[in-house]
């Protein structure tokens, strides 16, 4: 793939990316979120059709418009989140839409053969008439796999496969990959994982922020190395850390914290976090390692299986999110749109959406219009929020206008506890910055704030600590100006090992 | 949208060609009418001018086209109040004929004959009726989940064999033929034109329009409104969501019941089965294409009323079969609803992000 | 007597098979719709229609009901098009384009046959569909009365039932649309032509809804009304649901509501103290009750009414 380009609207998903694959390899993708990884992929594999660039498969140059196209190409993907149907068959979730399946009806005993032939193949054991729905997550990756195989391929794109799998059944992928290598398949392998790069890959290419960092052979590179092409030098911005002190009381306790994600995986696992008052604690990690479960266990929007959470003396494990915000949390969701605000509705309305009922803001029957509108308006000012008018529906202001509408109806609940997440994602500079102006503003009123973050260099530069957090467990706590951006990489990427030296770091390099 | 905004967006809204798409989809319509008629050899130029001078070219017709407008307003702001909170309540013809039950009640009880609180009472009872029968499709949604499309749908029937029941049977005024018996005259609406049918009623029905704007505006409107339009973004602000859509149901429910009430009251004085020509279904039309704002719903609700009006003037004097006037509801609306694929394919022309968000919007 | 009751119940569970059969076309065919994602409010239009079409055809070629037939399907397809056409390529909103659907199909089938026939002292009429001897079984006591004896069209409908079973469950292009209905992107990703196979689904259930709809012009009744399909499009859709979209769970239900709508109409002719009116209200009121009972929305396919976009982040 050679100068490839694609846009969505303002992002530049990948910059002039360059990419090859040999045959016979097992090619890591390494990036953070968002680095444009999958994007790539999804190009290759006839999803996205990029601005610019070409696709050379097999010395050929190609274009791939759809996902047949690439399947003809012999390119199989098998996706992160899976494409499955669980109350259908493996079988069935393995043939539909084959070429050869043209005639009438279903050759399920032809199929079940082929599946139970390519299952023995690559050990990937699987019962092909099996209810898709009640297999484990191992399991039904197996299934995707083989769905991929299934096409005659030379080229499989594996959209990291280790996100939802236990140690073993990782261990067992692994060794299909290398017995796929050794009949012929060529791997791509997109990950975030610093030690499965090492351990199953062949070369590496690492992507940052849609631009290529580098392409390196594994053997001659090391961890520390890679966690520093992924992750970068920081961006400093000076922003004083004053009055920040350790002895604060904690206002926020996690505490052995269990919960399941949407696919009713296990995705906190006894997560236990501290945050005090005047303090912003940030909590760097890669995308799916749990951030968003976090956010809302404590906001009482997801269930907590195990453990508690207690804010400010009181346990909230139980209570509803309603209760929780009056007992003083704010919360501003990384999903803007749909959770947090309604589109079509105006500013002055959406800033009253969680206190319609107060008092202030209606009477016995009607809206106080008045009222409503002198706090849009001087939310309007405090927040230099760029609109033409309080009534204007707020789908037409800029995502950082938005946020700001966010921030400002969270905040004048003059809340204890602060979370925030992805405060400045899709945000340009001058909005970013002013967002963080208003968290520190809160951290110096005595306010605790959670920051999570997928961009390191705004926790690194606006936290007063630090948590690195890998699936769904916090890995270390540190103070940010003490932070060493390598080993916080290697932390992101999975390295357990707390403890880390210069040595170490000397004998990586050899 | 407060008046002021709408108001501040006309200029913008002229220069956007999206605004025009509602009266292109109407000229559709009639373009396919035309088609339709010419097929029987029927003189289209004649048609449209016998429409158009049955709803306007006498004092007796706008007088009718305004006593539909009444029914037609009702029904399609009980309609839009329920579609607000997206509750698709397509029961509003069986919740006008239970209006229509409570409004007769009254007028042929002894309460009826007292002056000015008959008309009152024919009101309250007939919103009250309305408003009770929708409440068991409501029920039945927020206890057992039943989809409310398929129950108020199904309910409408109960309702209008219910009412035939009673006009058979006990509610049945001596004679051969099913009716009820007259209302008292104190329970009668007023003629407020003479040389017309044209009731008082149609202040109730400007009152409600007045009221469903208003409504918007109060707390519990606030809480039925953002339940609709997004009710991740409510359920977290606390709102909820069971309380929303009883109170939505009542309202709507009571509103086709007034509808009802008033078509004795007003135009009957006495209770017949086939009372209503289908409002309430029509009802469901127009709340789709007036958008749920009480404004947009009345313009469409007269337009229809003159389509229906000038329909019968087609019949009298051409055989035209009524039915014409559905047909052509039924065209607007497809075309309306085809030519949002001119507003997607307008909106491709500007940034990726905002177009989803109203593709998004557009779709639901 | 015992004669007498036999009789009886006899002629209510044979005429209960025939009051089921337009619901068993059109809840089948509403069932493979829905399984691609689709859901169709127009369903008691696309019938109307469908009766008008079929009526007509019968009536203008003197008797010619395969035309009949052929034209009903022809029309509610064309319906059925039109549905597509909003809900899978301008991905209108799906309830709103099914019920325009449903009043333009009311009204253009009331329109159409009133400006055709015109006013007429007698009511245009056709001989109504014979019914078809199978010869020696039909003197199989009991049973043989019952099943046997039907017009064609009946036993079309109940071969329908393992026919659309099969198709949806062990053909190809069956497998495809229940992937489609359930994991769009799936499909998508797999090669499958998304918007292709709704609305393949979609016309096919136009077209068998259709077939329901001329069933009461050209069995039941003979002629055609504004009103002969009396809301059975909408119970058709309650039964689909009912049914969890299975085949033979939804005809089980469309048979309990042809038996529950013959023995209505038997008591009214036996002339109990019941008013017939709150007979005719049992039908109505059973499909409620029934989806008050059933869980919620249980099998539904997972992205029922959801359109697809490629690509949607």
């Amino acid at each position: 793939m050679k100068n490839i380009t694609i846009r969505f609207g303002e992002v530049t998903a990948n910059n002039n990316v360059d990419f090859e694959l040999r045959k016979g390899e097992i090619h890591a993708l390494l990036g953070e979120n968002g680095a444009g990884k999958t994007t790539l992929m999804s190009i290759l594999y006839g999803l996205y059709q990029p601005q610019a660039g070409e696709i050379i498969v097999k010395g050929q140059k190609t274009s791939i418009k759809s996902p047949n196209d690439a399947m003809t190409l012999g390119i199989a993907m098998v996706h992160q989140h899976f494409l499955l149907t669980p109350p259908h068959s493996v079988t069935e979730n393995i043939i539909v839409g084959l070429k050869e399946s043209r005639g009438l009806l279903i050759n399920m005993s032809a199929a079940e053969k082929k599946i139970t032939q390519l299952s023995e193949k690559y050990g990937l054991k699987i019962d092909p008439k099996t209810i898709v729905g009640d297999l484990a997550v191992g399991e039904q990756q197996r299934v995707e796999i083989i769905k991929a195989l299934y096409r005659d391929v030379d080229i499989l794109i594996l959209d990291e496969p280790t996100s939802m799998l236990t140690p073993q059944e990782e261990k067992a992928l692994f060794s299909t990959l290398q017995s796929m290598v050794r009949q012929g398949l060529s791997i791509i392998f997109i990950t975030h994982k610093l030690r499965e790069v090492m351990e199953v890959s062949n070369r590496v290419t690492v992507l940052r922020g849609g631009k290529v960092v580098g392409t390196v052979n594994t053997s001659e590179t090391n961890e520390t190395e890679l966690a520093r092409m992924m992750v970068g030098r920081p961006v400093i911005e000076s922003i004083a850390h004053m009055g920040y002190s350790s002895n604060s009381p904690v206002v926020l306790q996690l505490k052995n914290v269990s919960a399941l994600n949407n696919a009713n995986v296990m995705f906190l696992k006894e997560l236990s976090l501290e945050l005090r008052r005047g303090e912003i604690l940030g909590i760097a990690g890669v995308d799916g390692n749990g951030q968003a479960e976090l956010a809302e266990v404590i906001a009482g929007l997801r269930k907590v299986q195990k453990g508690e959470i207690i804010m400010d003396g009181k346990s909230t494990t139980a209570l509803s999110p309603r209760k929780i915000r009056e007992l003083g949390l704010a919360y501003v969701p990384q999903d803007r749109l749909n959770t947090g605000l309604i589109l079509e509705y105006s500013i002055a309305e959406n800033l009253i959406l969680d206190r319609w009922y107060f008092e202030k803001y209606s009477g016995r029957v009607f809206l106080k219009k008045d009222e409503m509108k002198k706090f849009a308006e001087k939310a309007v000012s405090e927040f230099e929020i760029k609109t033409p008018g309080i009534n204007v529906p707020v789908n037409s202001l800029s995502g950082g206008n938005l946020q700001k509408v966010l921030m400002a109806r969270e905040l004048a609940r003059n809340p204890k506890v602060l979370v925030v997440h992805n405060p400045t994602r899709g945000l340009d500079i001058g909005a970013s910055h002013y967002i963080h102006e208003q968290l520190i503003k809160q951290r110096d009123a005595g306010v605790g704030v959670l920051m999570i973050s997928l961009d390191l260099d705004e926790i690194l530069t606006v936290a007063d600590r630090l948590a690195v957090i890998y699936e769904g467990k916090i890995m270390a706590v540190m103070d940010t100006k003490d932070a060493d951006v390598d080993y916080i990489g290697l932390l992101m990427g999975g390295k357990e090992s707390a403890v880390y030296s210069k040595k170490e770091e000397a004998q990586d390099r050899k | 949208m407060s008046l002021v905004t709408t108001l501040s967006q006309v200029p913008k809204k002229m220069r956007d060609v999206k605004t025009y798409i509602p009266f292109a989809s109407a000229s559709l319509a009639f373009v396919v009418g035309a088609v339709i008629l010419a097929s029987t050899d029927i003189d289209v130029g004649r048609a449209y001018t016998t429409m158009f001078r049955g709803a306007f070219g006498s004092i007796f017709g706008i007088g009718d086209v305004l006593v539909k407008t009444i029914s037609l307003l009702l029904t399609g702001l009980a309609v839009s109040v329920a579609f607000k909170c997206r509750q698709w309540n397509i029961g509003a013809e069986g919740q006008l004929y239970m209006g229509a039950l409570g409004g007769t009640l009254v007028g042929i009880s002894l309460l009826g004959a007292v002056p000015g609180l008959a008309i009152f009472l024919v009101m309250l009872l007939s919103f009250i009726f309305g408003s009770l029968f929708a409440l068991v499709p409501a029920v039945l949604k927020v206890k057992f989940g039943v989809n409310e499309v398929i129950s108020t749908v199904l309910l409408n029937f109960v309702a209008i064999l219910f009412i035939s029941f009673l006009l058979h049977g006990p509610l049945k005024a001596p004679g051969f033929n099913p009716y009820s018996p007259e209302i008292a005259e104190a329970s009668e609406m007023p003629i407020i034109l003479p040389g017309t049918r044209l009731h008082a009623g149609i202040f109730i029905a400007v009152a409600a329009t007045v009221g469903v704007y208003y409504l918007w505006k109060t707390k519990i409107g606030f809480e039925i409104k953002s339940v609709g339009a997004n009710n991740n973004a409510a359920r977290y602000a606390g709102m909820n969501i069971t309380k929303s859509i009883l109170i939505t149901f009542a309202i709507s429910g009571g509103l086709a019941g007034l509808a009802g009430g008033l078509l004795v009251s007003g135009v009957q004085h006495f209770l017949i089965e086939g009372i209503s020509p289908g409002y309430g279904f029509i009802a469901v039309i127009i709340a789709l294409l007036g958008r749920q704002h009480p404004i947009g719903v009345a313009v469409v609700a007269f337009f229809f009323s003159v389509l229906m009006t000038g329909s019968e003037s087609m019949y009298r004097s051409l055989s035209i079969p009524t039915a014409f006037a559905m047909t052509l509801q039924a065209l607007v609306l497809v075309f309306v609803l085809v030519g949002q694929l001119f507003i997607i394919w307008l909106n491709k022309r500007q940034t990726g992000r905002r177009l989803d968000l109203k593709e998004k919007w557009l779709a639901k | 007597m015992a004669g007498e009751v036999e009789a009886v119940i006899i002629g209510v569970l044979a005429s209960g098979i025939r009051l089921s059969t337009p619901i068993l076309f059109a809840a089948l065919g509403e069932s493979i719709a829905e399984r691609s994602g689709v859901l169709n409010l127009g369903l008691e239009g696309m019938m109307l229609f469908g009766a008008f079409a079929g009526f007509m055809g019968t009536y203008l070629t003197g008797g010619n009901y395969v035309v009949g037939i052929l034209m009903a399907l022809a029309a509610a397809a064309g319906l059925a098009t039109l549905k597509g056409f909003m809900s899978i390529t301008i991905k209108t909103n799906q309830l709103a384009a099914g019920l325009a659907i449903w009043l333009l199909g009311t009204g253009l089938a009331a329109l159409l046959y009133r400006l055709y026939f015109g006013v007429r002292t007698a009511a245009p009429s056709v001989e109504l569909l014979p019914k078809i001897d199978i010869p020696g079984l039909s003197s199989v006591p009991v049973i043989g009365e019952v099943l046997l004896g039907h017009d064609p069209l009946v036993y079309i409908a109940f071969l329908l039932i393992p026919v659309t079973y099969f198709f949806i469950s062990r053909t190809n292009l069956g497998l495809k649309i229940r992937t489609v209905g359930e994991n769009p992107k799936q499909a998508d990703a797999l090669g499958v032509n998304v918007d292709k196979i709704r609305y393949l689904a979609v016309i096919l259930g136009g077209a068998l809804a259709g077939v329901g709809g001329a069933y009461f012009a050209i069995v039941q009744t003979g002629y055609f009304l504004e009103t002969i399909t009396g809301g059975v499009g909408w119970i058709a859709l309650a039964m689909v649901i009912f049914g969890r979209w299975k085949a033979y769970w939804i005809a089980a239900g469309a048979l309990i509501f042809g038996m529950v709508d013959s023995s209505q109409l038997a008591l009214q002719a036996t002339g109990t103290n019941i008013p017939f009116q709150f007979l005719l209200m049992l039908p109505y009121l059973i499909p409620i009750a029934i989806l008050a009972a059933t869980s919620k929305k249980a099998g539904a396919p997972a992205a029922l009414a959801i359109p697809y976009r490629r690509g949607e982040r």
